[in-house]
């Protein structure tokens, strides 16, 4: 896979954007084939050098990683994951020094139906895929994105969850018949419908895709889980994760930040995710690609069917690849002021917290100064609604749903100590759901349609703390010390 | 079929920006008033008693600010004195238009006025030094000195507060500007509501909340006689670009300005970040990070005739400063390494430089 490929160069060298044109290597000398970071020249060996050991590096310096873990590698097919998969390929037949020490797999999440590719279509990617993470020769596995929607409420411990049927594995040798598993695979379920619909509530391609990614998300989540793993690795680029720190910002997300470019994100307690490529620009994992015959698969998203202004990501996207192209320091800069940012008030991450949706920690204890309650007072304001927001809230979100009322939390069966598994068909509230949601995750449901739509993970758990915190208001006379 | 205003059910003739509703000229202008209020009070911005400077340039941030705190003093009995700040640079023609303004504003709110000149300020006019250092970077200099010129005057007239104008846009906008490079210092304090406790003067900004565009509403409906003021100079390109990506954020999503300001003030710089140690301008008092502020520095360059002192590649410039005290003053010094240089060789001179330290501490107007 990574012979001398001479072809490939006098490829590059003929690409005046690659700016190899006559400089040396910084490293030996020898004629240069890439400009890494800003402007460090490169042959190509002492770049598979740099890139390898920086690669490296960026596990080591973090120290999460234990001898022998097992680590689950996120791959879409796309150029960041498939070089994270070549990069660990290469650390794992490193002489002994330099040999990265954990035990990888793959797990292709299929999201076809986001994009409304029809059941064959998706089996089509799904075998293209399949092919290559079984030469890798690692255990792999694929998953269908609706699967999120089976994801039950965190509320039973996750290491009881069992595997679901829809995987499959290398690990086993005679799994070669792939189409007839893939058919296994149920790339068309009742939860397929639930995800079209769900996506097509969304009013915004902004909170559509911030839905995509959630379910996404959980579902590697949920899925490391069931296979026992408890990290699992990510291939977002350092260019990627700037862009994500401005959405972030613009989407009321700041409070996210600092987990979401982690190289070790530990929102979730069990599982860690890791971001093992984002001391890396895209160009620079391009290059890599390119250089060392990496294969990806290009594949449509949202983002790539809509257009530059289309959601806050694409639109930040677009706008700092610009910035970048005439200051070539802006992701860096940016990625830079991220790491320098905390999330306000967060010294023991056990007792933040979180929100039901994106787990990061709530950021809406705010005190009346504040962007929150002054949008707050807007809404109270100019829509002069009596005691409670419920009633603008539901006018908000779903103007003719008659069932949207007052009592609409109240429903449980009363008794009231989380067991109450009667709620399932019940209507949900904007108003009860916010309660347990981010900043971030109410702009979100505001631009739902339809929240009875929305997974039951997020539902289901922002009921049970609902009742929670209604049953600890029935007690609280009672309570001898605060106990959270 | 006419939409009704979702209040009271008259005609509406507007919808809000910042919450989609539609609402009648009245039930637009109470929700408006009843917010800044809100705001006021939620960060307890004054206290009874105190004498607010209201920085008024004629532009239709500040026009409605003078209106508003104007409006809202006397309803609810804040018990503040309310004086009106203008800052002339000094630019032949340029100001002529926005002074007229405020002096119009003046009289139709019925509030005292001080306007400051550069001058006055400074000993120099905005003219003078572009005279001086051409056309280039007179930026640098306009907004330097225009940002402590504020200070500056309400000192003169004795006031305990500054208000500005300065709105959601605004924040939101510098906020992204700070992101982008990299300033966390600034980031972290620029969603404060207000600034500048320590030192000098706070300065507090009522519209932190409310959206440029319903500023402009409020203007438009109230019939409010503004005068646009842009600098004439260029722009900053990266500022440029900044508000080019907020205006399209705001595009598709109206919330975007508010959540932007959200996100600002849920976020905190780590511990561990060097952050520089805020002081005070040995020479004019004006909070600076340095012994001298740049705008003490910049006049300092203007006044011994080495007008880039202070402007980018500001080394050489610098290594020149410390070469003529070294001659002036006989004292020997060290090849210009770093900023304070200037700061330790400068001090003996300090008494002999026009401007800063001529501020004259009372005035009577
Ligand atoms: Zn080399
Ligand atoms: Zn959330
Ligand atoms: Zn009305
Ligand atoms: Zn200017
Ligand atoms: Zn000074």
């Amino acid at each position: 896979m990574c012979q001398v490929d001479e072809e490939g160069i006098s490829l590059l060298e003929k690409k005046p954007s690659f700016g190899a044109s006559s400089r040396d290597c910084m490293k030996c000398g020898d004629r240069a084939v890439v400009i890494a970071r800003i402007k460090d020249a490169f042959c190509r060996s002492c770049f598979l050098t740099y890139f390898v050991h920086r690669f490296r590096a960026t596990f080591g310096k973090a120290k999460v990683i234990r001898d022998g873990d097992k680590v689950l590698l996120a791959f879409s097919g796309g150029q960041c994951s498939s070089a994270m998969v070549s990069l660990v390929k290469r650390g794992l037949d490193q002489s002994t020094h330099k040999k990265l020490r954990f035990t990888p797999a793959l797990i292709y999440i299929d999201e076809g139906v986001v994009t409304g590719q029809s059941k064959e279509e998706r089996a089509t990617t799904c075998q293209k895929i399949s092919d290559i993470m079984k030469e890798t020769g690692f255990p792999w596995y694929i998953a269908s994105l609706e699967e999120a929607l089976e994801i039950p409420a965190q509320n039973s411990s996750p290491d009881t969850c069992q595997a679901g049927s829809s995987f499959h594995s290398n690990q086993d040798p005679n799994t070669d018949e792939l189409a007839g598993k893939l058919e296994g695979l149920c790339l068309e379920t009742e939860h397929t419908q639930r995800c079209r619909d769900l996506l097509a509530s969304a009013k915004s391609l902004t909170a559509k895709q911030d839905l995509v990614s959630n379910l996404r998300n959980r579902l590697l989540v949920h899925k490391a889980r069931q296979l026992g793993y408890h990290k699992v690795a990510v291939g977002d680029s350092g260019t990627r994760l700037s862009s994500g720190i401005l959405a972030n910002l613009a989407k009321g997300r700041g409070a996210s930040i600092p987990v979401a470019m982690a190289f070790a994100d530990d929102r979730w307690s069990d599982v860690t995710i890791l971001r093992p490529m984002r001391e890396f620009t895209t160009k620079e994992i391009v290059m890599y690609n390119a250089l060392f015959n990496v294969d990806s698969l290009f594949q449509p998203t949202l983002a790539t069917m809509a257009g530059d202004y289309a959601s806050i990501d694409t639109l930040t996207e677009t706008f700092i690849n610009e910035l970048q192209t005439n200051f070539p320091s802006t992701v860096s800069t940016v990625f830079r002021t991220g790491e320098k940012m905390c999330t306000a008030g967060s010294d023991d991450p056990d007792a933040v917290r979180r929100c039901s949706m994106c787990k990061s920690a709530l950021d809406t204890s705010v005190g009346i100064s504040s962007a929150l309650s002054a949008t707050r007072f807007s809404l109270h304001i100019s829509r002069k609604e009596g005691s409670s927001t419920n009633e603008n809230s539901c006018k908000a979100t779903k103007p003719d749903d008659a069932t949207c009322t007052d009592s609409s939390s109240e429903q449980c069966c009363g008794q009231g100590d989380g067991s109450c598994h009667s709620n399932q068909m019940k209507s949900v509230s904007a108003e009860s759901l916010s309660k347990t949601l981010c900043y971030g995750c109410q702009v979100t449901v505001r631009d739902m349609k339809d929240l009875n739509l929305l997974p039951s993970y997020i539902v289901e758990e922002s009921a049970k703390i609902e009742r929670r915190s209604r049953m600890r208001d029935e007690i609280k006379d009672f309570l001898l010390c605060e106990e959270s | 079929m006419p939409v009704s205003c979702r209040l009271c059910g008259g005609s509406a003739i507007l919808k809000r920006p910042k919450t989609g509703d539609a609402l009648c000229k009245d039930c637009f202008f109470s929700a408006f008033e009843a917010e800044i209020h809100q705001t006021i009070l939620d960060a307890e911005l004054f206290k009874k008693g105190e004498r607010v400077a209201v920085g008024a340039s004629g532009g239709k941030d500040s026009t409605v600010l003078a209106y508003i705190m104007k409006l809202l003093n006397e309803r609810h009995d804040y018990g503040l004195d309310i004086v009106l700040l203008s800052v002339d640079e000094g630019i032949t023609g340029y100001r002529d238009d926005s002074l007229e303004t405020v002096k119009r504003n003046q009289m139709q709110y019925d509030l005292p006025l001080k306007i400051v000149s550069y001058e006055e300020l400074y000993g120099w006019t905005m003219d003078a030094i572009v005279k001086q250092i051409g056309l280039k970077s007179n930026c640098t200099f306009c907004g330097v000195f225009r940002r402590q010129a504020l200070d500056r005057g309400a000192l003169l007239v004795k006031a305990d507060k500054i208000v500005t104008g300065h709105n959601a846009d605004d924040i939101a906008e510098t906020v992204i500007m700070n992101v982008l490079r990299g300033d966390v210092a600034r980031l972290r304090r620029c969603t404060a509501i207000t600034t500048g406790a320590d030192g000098a003067l706070p300065r507090c900004k009522p519209f932190k909340y409310t959206y440029e565009k319903e500023i402009v509403m409020y203007a438009y409906f109230k019939k409010l006689d503004y005068f646009s003021t842009e600098c004439i100079y260029s722009p900053n390109a990266y500022r440029g670009h900044a508000r080019t990506y907020l205006k399209d954020l705001e595009k598709i999503r109206p919330s975007s300005i508010i959540d932007i300001i959200h996100s600002g003030e849920s976020l905190s710089i780590k511990k561990d970040v060097k952050m520089p140690t805020q002081g005070t301008c040995t020479r004019c008092g004006y909070i600076s990070s340095r012994p001298l502020c740049k705008a003490c520095v910049l006049l300092e360059g203007l006044n011994k005739g080495l007008p880039k002192l202070g402007i980018g590649k500001e080394h050489k410039e610098r290594k020149k400063l410390a070469l003529l005290q070294a001659q002036s003053f006989n004292q020997t010094i060290e090849p210009a390494t770093s900023a304070n240089v200037t700061t330790e060789s400068s001090t003996p001179s300090s008494s002999s430089i026009a401007g800063a330290n001529t501020v004259p501490q009372r005035i009577d107007f």
